[in-house]
């Protein structure tokens, strides 16, 4: 006598189908165990997009490879990420995860990079995109820079959408800020070649922590460089950004002397990291000497964040020593940055003194500059104007 | 036996008779002098608290006379006076107890804001909640006092409520038009004014509720001894003992004690808020050296020794405020004309967008984030929900009106919707621009301000600026921009350490879930 129990819309299961079936579940359980890994991409669920080859390492033995975009030249087996959490070795072959997946798209002032001097008021279609070859320990956008793209929210845009959303939003400059364009160099050299055949402009913040060669060779596509020269100290370096300055400084000269590309450099004074005036002065000194007077320096304010969020914020009276301290060491235009409004926001000619641009933060209050050149002088002030 | 004689001041030498009484004087002085002082101040208190009982009192007395009650309109009052007395008792108490705690915490706030280096976070947040407590239980207090002299209301006739103003809630204020933007005419500008104070006022009560004057004159303790004699009742215990709240305070919590950290958390919300616009404005050393002297050059030395009359007044201030104003860059001004006194500033001048920061959106913008995902009732809720935000900052608006407000949010989010992800990241701020509401107090102020200006009025510089103790703490100000900063030497061995290379720069592959 065989009995039916109750079923809710499903049919009745011998014996039989079920340990048949049981036994399928299992062997293909089994299975996927012990392949899973074979085929499961090692980086995560989603396999990220190989679309993009690095243009610059060597390939060792045993499928090892030394990548030579920033001075890390980290050595890599098969399937190990560089420090910048971008490039990984992919059989041999170095790719990069970080193409056509931006995780921040904005648009900003040019003044936010900050540049004061190139184009001041225009506006930038700015493109950051996770992953950092720098792990400094202030850094105010940690979220996206110490992750690897794929583990964040991104957008899909290829360097030819980037070009045309920038054309749509009638802006004609391209930036890369936020996180570091170093650690997505490639992408960033497709976008601004793409940039610049449709006539845009391309510029850029970056730390600076990169060999002379990628670095050179992707100037060839931007028309200006924020550098952010983070203390003048190899320990403030290296405890506080895990890297060296040397090769920064280098970088610095190499914009300044062997591109064409505008230079506006950037330090943020952190309380009782690198607010030592010695050091400022030593800081300033070195620009004064190795790229110039003419070269804008913005000294901007701390604001406790990522891991030393138990450090005030930089008093107002350090940025304004440092400021003169930049003066008197012969700079010509210095900035303060993160204070809104401050006399040291605005752009004063170096001739006359007088403010020929004045500013809220990022905002033009007052502009007297007249093709580049003081109203009230007529001396022409070093930067892009047009 | 010795030890004795040397104490005894009668017995003693004439030196020693000297030196003990220079001893006594150096330690008991300052104690003394100090006790004269808290004694001087303890009486200015009083007096001064006196001094306004006295004259809220008869200004309760002359509206009473005016109100013309008769006795069953005061019997039908007084059970609402008493419930009003009780509320009144209780508000007393809890703020009592919670003064101390309130003051500990503006303390520890305005000791972080003279030095203008940010704030911690605990005191940001301690200071922050127990405002927010505190002026959420006078506004609760302040609701029930309203319902209840809505109440007296109906007791009274039309002529009698004729003879004080309106109470509150009794008649709703018309909002001020908004004119054409045609040129103004001096004549229409003063009729104006009246309307833009009134409806910028109704746009306060709607987020702190005030009681009217007919609760400021029935509820007074003032009140409580002529209504009891018109009722022909003597006055219950709630109400001798409002009576006597008033006069004393309660066993557990003395007036004077309370009045006094009352003042003082008075005096440091003044000192906080002149901080955050000082800081905000960021004025350099030469500015500020530039402001305090020209205030001093317009005030008569002999005015600067008595704070109270240390202020330049009519023309006088009016000239002054344009000589400062020169001082002041256009972004300055910019800041100063959107001011407003707050206890934690607003964001633009506590956080101003950094360099390089990629989370700066708006509001409206995080709102059309999420309303982009949203369809149906789930929209409208949303929509709803700014509507009401809309409506607690800038006013209740009529229902076509509030109709057309939500047509263009919800159009915004269908377009916002309809593009593609990163094409909206590109262009949400743009929409967001587009949808925020006009902050209406903002732009009634800013029209306030240009009709007095434009009659030669000293306008919000001078209502911020030039003051004295505003003056006194940018002298202060100056002396710490002078004095500079003497930077600690660093200590980069103890605090956090950034990850390095020192080892191996490889990262290895991440396990997916399956490997760990």
């Amino acid at each position: 006598m065989s009995t039916h129990r109750a079923s809710f819309g499903t049919p009745p299961i011998s014996r039989r189908d079920f340990l048949a079936a049981a036994g399928r579940c299992a062997t293909t359980s089994c299975l996927a165990g012990a392949l899973g890994p074979l085929v499961t991409p090692a980086h995560g669920a989603q396999p990220p997009p190989w679309v993009r080859e690095i243009d610059y390492y060597n390939q060792l033995p045993e499928q090892k490879i030394q990548c030579f975009v920033c001075p890390l030249h980290c050595v890599l087996k098969d399937g190990e990420t560089c420090f910048c959490r971008t490039r990984t070795n992919v059989g041999g072959k170095l790719f990069t995860r970080a193409y056509n997946n931006p995780c921040i798209l904005r648009i900003d002032p040019v003044e936010k990079l900050p540049l004061n001097h190139f184009r001041p008021g225009s506006k930038t279609v700015t493109i950051g995109v996770g992953g950092c070859n720098v792990r400094c320990i202030y850094c105010q956008n940690w979220e996206q820079s110490q992750k690897m793209p794929d583990e964040l929210k991104t957008f899909a845009l290829t360097p030819d959408d980037a070009v045309a959303y920038a054309r749509k939003q009638k802006i004609d400059t391209i930036a890369f800020s936020y996180t570091e364009p170093v650690a997505f160099l490639e992408y960033a050299k497709d976008i601004a070649t793409a940039a610049k055949k449709a006539r845009l402009h391309v510029v850029v913040a970056t730390a600076a922590f990169v060999d002379p060669d990628p670095l050179i060779e992707f100037a060839k596509y931007v028309d200006a460089f924020v550098v952010s020269l983070k203390g003048f100290d190899e320990d403030f370096y290296h405890r506080v950004c895990g890297v060296k300055l040397a090769p920064v400084l280098r970088a610095v000269e190499t914009v300044k002397k062997r591109t064409g590309s505008w230079l506006e450099l950037l330090h943020l004074i952190v309380p009782t990291y690198n607010d030592d005036p010695a050091k400022i002065q030593q800081l300033v000194a070195w620009v004064h000497e190795h790229v110039g007077d003419d070269v804008p320096l913005h000294f901007a304010r701390f604001v406790p964040m990522y891991k030393l969020t138990d450090l005030p914020r930089t008093p107002v009276q350090t940025l304004e020593a440092a400021c003169a301290a930049a003066r008197q060491a012969g700079l010509r235009y210095v900035y303060t940055s993160n204070i809104a409004p401050h006399e040291g926001n605005n752009t004063f000619c170096a001739s006359c003194r007088a403010a020929v641009i004045q500013r809220l933060g990022f905002k033009i209050m007052e502009d007297r500059l007249h093709d580049g050149a003081c109203a009230k002088c007529h001396q022409r002030l070093p930067g892009v104007w047009k | 036996m010795n030890a004795w004689r040397w104490t005894m001041i009668p017995r003693a030498p004439l030196l020693r008779r000297a030196l003990f009484l220079i001893a006594f004087i150096g330690l008991t002085g300052p104690v003394v002098i100090r006790a004269w002082a808290d004694d001087d101040e303890d009486r200015a208190l009083t007096a001064q608290r006196e001094a306004r009982q006295q004259r809220e009192a008869a200004e309760c007395r002359q509206r009473l006379v005016r109100l013309d009650l008769d006795a069953t309109q005061a019997r039908r009052l007084l059970p609402i006076v008493e419930q009003a007395a009780q509320l009144q008792i209780e508000m007393y108490e809890q703020q009592a107890q919670f003064l101390p705690e309130l003051l500990s915490a503006f303390t520890a706030f305005a000791d972080e804001d003279r030095l203008n280096q940010g704030f911690s976070k605990d005191v940001e947040r301690r200071a922050a909640q127990l405002s927010h407590r505190e002026s959420e239980a006078r506004d609760k207090v302040n609701a029930q006092l309203i319902t209840l002299e809505q109440e007296t209301a109906h007791i009274l006739t039309p002529s009698q409520l004729d003879s004080l103003q309106a109470p509150h809630g009794a008649t709703r204020l018309a909002p001020a038009q908004t004119k054409s933007n045609g040129p103004r005419r001096p004549a229409a500008d003063v009729d104006r004014l009246p309307a833009l104070r009134q409806e910028l006022e109704a746009i306060h009560a709607l987020k702190h509720p005030r009681s009217g004057p007919l609760a400021r004159c029935l509820f007074h303790p003032a009140a409580i001894e002529p209504l009891c004699q018109t009722a022909g009742r003597p006055p219950s215990e709630t109400l001798r003992r409002a009576l006597d709240v008033a006069a004393r305070g309660t066993a557990e919590y003395p007036l004077e004690p309370v009045e006094r950290q009352r003042a003082e958390v008075g005096r440091l919300r003044k000192e906080i808020n002149n901080w955050n616009l000082i800081n905000g404005l960021h004025l350099d050393g030469r500015q500020t050296d530039r402001i305090v002297a020209l205030y001093d050059a317009a005030t008569p030395p002999t005015a600067r020794q008595g704070k109270a009359s240390a202020r330049p007044a009519g023309t006088m201030l009016a000239s002054l405020e344009r000589a400062v104003e020169d001082v002041l860059n256009p972004g300055q001004r910019q800041v100063l004309a959107d001011y407003k006194a707050c206890l934690i500033p607003p964001k633009n001048l506590k956080d101003p967008v950094r360099v390089g920061q990629a989370s700066d959106h708006s509001p409206y913008e995080q709102w059309l984030e999420k309303a982009r995902r949203q369809t149906g009732a789930r929209l409208e809720r949303a929509i709803g929900e700014v509507l009401t935000r809309e409506a607690q900052h800038n006013g209740a608006l009529t229902d076509p009106e509030k109709q057309q407000r939500a047509t263009a949010l919800r159009v915004a989010a269908r377009k916002a919707a309809a593009l593609p992800d990163s094409e909206f990241e590109l262009s949400k701020a743009v929409l967001a621009e587009r949808i925020a509401a006009t902050d209406r107090p903002k732009e009634l102020q800013k029209e306030l301000d240009a009709i007095v200006r434009s009659r030669g009025q000293p306008g919000r510089l001078a209502q911020f600026i030039l003051n004295p103790d505003f003056i006194e703490q940018l002298r202060q100000r100056g002396e710490q921009l002078a004095a500079g900063v003497q930077p600690r030497p660093a200590d980069l061995a103890s605090g956090p350490q950034a990850e390095n290379c020192d080892k191996s720069c490889a990262l290895p592959p991440k396990k997916t879930p399956r490997q760990k």
